[in-house]
């Protein structure tokens, strides 16, 4: 088996490596888009064939389909990966089209026994779809799933490729988002707010409650999204963060399958909320019905008190 | 060319199985028959744009839908009913491909029927899709219909200008806001957060009710054999262990208390700190 892959964030392409090598694929080739030389060095130590790296930052997904399918063509791979990223989802869509070669986008898993065989996430996260394929396939893998490999062998080749352009989609303008400075998924604690919080201003009560327990505040989509209440990397959920603190407790939050697919690792889950059906407390190891306001100041209360003792 | 001044629109919206009414049999097969189909959310946010277009260029909205959920007996009825919910918020023309052809089957094969759909109703100078789908969360219908198509598309937008046929949309990346432009016609693919849909009155959905849906086969679309490609063995649910305690008390203080105790039964908390 031959695999292309491609991406443009170095931890993304050791990831589709690991993916790759499951994949037992004996030829290895990599599309390093808008990275420099420095950033390929640990890719290139892992055993590839050869590195093609587009150094310019100003490429377009038509740029990156236009040059996978040039490349496509040398390499004959069986399967062409990406990142599960926004960018990643169009391109490798795109290339299963243009090439007239099926996707299958969010894989976070691989089987080769018998027949090409790919699981990925589905049902709103909630599930795996068993798929049995046809290569050549285009792929992106659901981020944080496969681990790089450790040994190096070696240094492949890296060739400075350019791209022409022709795309009828143009880029004016990029504006980094706005960030917490709290890496949510590195926090032993999170407290998830959700729509059951009425202002930004009330998101302090949910902010004391972290700060005495030692933890962070993370929330669900439309309270970043939506509201922009929080920064977006506070957003907890399929299309947000994956976290998997000891504790997660959720306030307000209804409990939808796409924001439970990324707390699914927690140790424990405790969820407040006001209605009993919410389909959170199925999905929870320790469920209070009450309204949060009345019931997280109490709570505070106590568990300061306990904390102290 | 002919030239319009006003906008023909098409919205393409998936009858989707509910990600919230899970059903499993005692191999945690998610047995989706049994599941009901809902309107998958972000579809009423593209709709919602589609009509913010209308209100201010005037123009037509049709929108598009492939069913991809069996048994066809019983869900071709069961579409075209959560399709109303849609259609009430304000489409002009409503159009549904049913086939077998298409149950189970992979987004090459859906993004085919559906670009012969929009090319047989003459083509349109905007589609307007969801970023995902609640059921699949794949990400690629917009994006293989625009090719097959061969038009641009612009993934992922939370905001969108047109002007003089050309769209500025800013796409919603992990880490950065991408304006991007491009000439229509184009599809696009819209976030969650681009707009908040209107709501639909009880009459508005009755009204929908007398709205005819346009049926069509693959065949009606020269669409004769379909190779599959991807071949769907089962779908299992991942199951999820938790203790699912109520937490009871007389008041919120004994509730509390119970919980702290329990935390710090499960060592995520500890006394003094
Ligand atoms: C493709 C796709 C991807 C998505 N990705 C994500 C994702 O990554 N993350 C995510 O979070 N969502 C995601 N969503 C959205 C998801 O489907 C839900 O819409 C969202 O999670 C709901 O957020 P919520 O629970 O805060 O709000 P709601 O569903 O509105 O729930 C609010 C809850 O608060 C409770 N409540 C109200 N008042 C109080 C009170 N005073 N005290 C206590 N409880 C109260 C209510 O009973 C209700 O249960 C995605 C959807 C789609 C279609
Ligand atoms: N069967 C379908 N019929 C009509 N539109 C669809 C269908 N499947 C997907 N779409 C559109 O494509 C978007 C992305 O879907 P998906 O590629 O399944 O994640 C959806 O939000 C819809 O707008």
């Amino acid at each position: 088996m031959k695999a292309l892959i491609f991406g443009n964030k170095t931890q993304h392409l050791l990831e589709l490596v690991g993916f790759a090598k499951q994949l037992k694929a004996d030829e290895v080739h990599v599309l390093a888009v808008s990275l420099g030389e420095e950033d390929v060095k640990e890719v290139a130590e892992l055993g590839v064939n050869k590195i093609y790296l587009i150094e310019d930052k100003d490429v377009t997904t038509d740029d990156v389909v236009d040059k996978l399918i040039e490349l496509s063509k040398s390499v004959n791979p069986d399967v062409i990966g990406g990142p599960g990223t926004r960018d990643g989802y169009e391109i490798t869509s795109r290339l299963g089209a243009r090439l007239n070669i099926p996707t299958v986008t969010e894989v976070v898993g691989v089987n080769i026994e018998e027949a090409l065989t790919l699981e990925r996430a589905a049902i709103g996260g909630r599930a795996v779809c068993i798929e049995v394929v046809k290569p050549p396939v285009t792929l992106t893998i659901s981020l944080g799933k496969f681990k790089p490999p450790e040994e190096k062998v070696g240094a492949a080749v890296v060739e400075k490729v350019s791209v022409e352009k022709k795309g009828k989609v143009k880029i004016v303008n990029v504006e980094e988002k706005a960030k917490g400075g709290i890496d949510i998924a590195a926090s032993p604690i999170v407290v998830g707010v959700g729509r059951g919080f009425k202002s930004k201003e009330d998101l302090e009560l949910a902010q004391k409650l972290a700060n005495a327990l030692g933890g962070a505040v993370g929330c669900s989509r439309p309270i970043a999204a939506d509201y922009g209440w929080l920064p977006e990397d506070a957003w907890i959920g399929f299309s947000g963060k994956k976290i998997r603190p000891k504790l997660y407790m959720a306030l307000g939050i209804s409990g939808a399958a796409e924001h439970m697919a990324g707390v699914r690792d927690a140790n424990v889950i405790v969820a407040v909320n006001t209605d009993e059906k919410a389909p959170i407390f199925e999905q929870s190891d320790y469920g209070v019905v009450a309204d949060l306001y009345e019931f997280v100041p109490v709570f505070l209360d106590r568990l300061k008190k306990v904390l102290s003792k | 060319m002919c030239i319009r001044d006003s906008m023909k629109i098409a919205v393409l919206a998936k009858a989707s199985i509910d990600p919230n009414l899970v059903e499993v049999d005692s191999a945690n097969n998610v047995i989706t028959e049994a599941m009901p189909l809902i309107i998958s959310l972000y579809d009423k946010n593209a709709m919602e744009e589609a009509l913010r277009i209308k209100e201010r260029l005037g123009g037509e909205i049709h929108v598009l839908s492939a069913l991809t959920w069996g048994p066809i007996d019983r869900r071709e009825s069961e579409a075209e009913n959560v399709l109303r919910e849609i259609i009430a918020m304000g489409a002009d023309n409503t159009h549904l491909i049913v086939d077998e052809g298409l149950i189970n089957g992979d987004p090459s094969i859906t993004s085919l029927a559906l670009a012969r759909l929009a090319e047989k109703l003459g083509g349109f100078d905007i589609y307007l899709a969801g970023e995902a789908s609640m059921d699949m969360l794949s990400s690629q219908l917009p994006s293989k219909f625009a090719e097959i198509l061969g038009i641009p598309v612009i993934s992922f937008v939370k905001k969108l200008e047109i002007e003089d046929k050309r769209v500025k949309a800013v796409r919603s990346l992990e880490d950065v806001l991408q304006t991007v432009e491009t000439e229509l016609p184009a599809v696009i693919s819209v976030t969650g957060e681009i707009n908040q849909p209107r709501y639909t009155t009880a009459l508005q959905i009755r009204k929908a009710f007398r709205k005819p849906i346009n049926k069509y086969s693959l065949s009606d679309l020269g669409i004769e054999a379909v190779e599959r490609r991807v071949e769907r063995k089962a779908i299992k649910i991942l199951p999820v262990e938790r203790k699912r305690v109520k937490v009871e008390g007389e008041s919120y203080e004994e509730m509390a208390e119970k919980l702290i105790e329990a935390l710090i039964r499960e060592g995520v908390i500890k006394p003094g700190g």
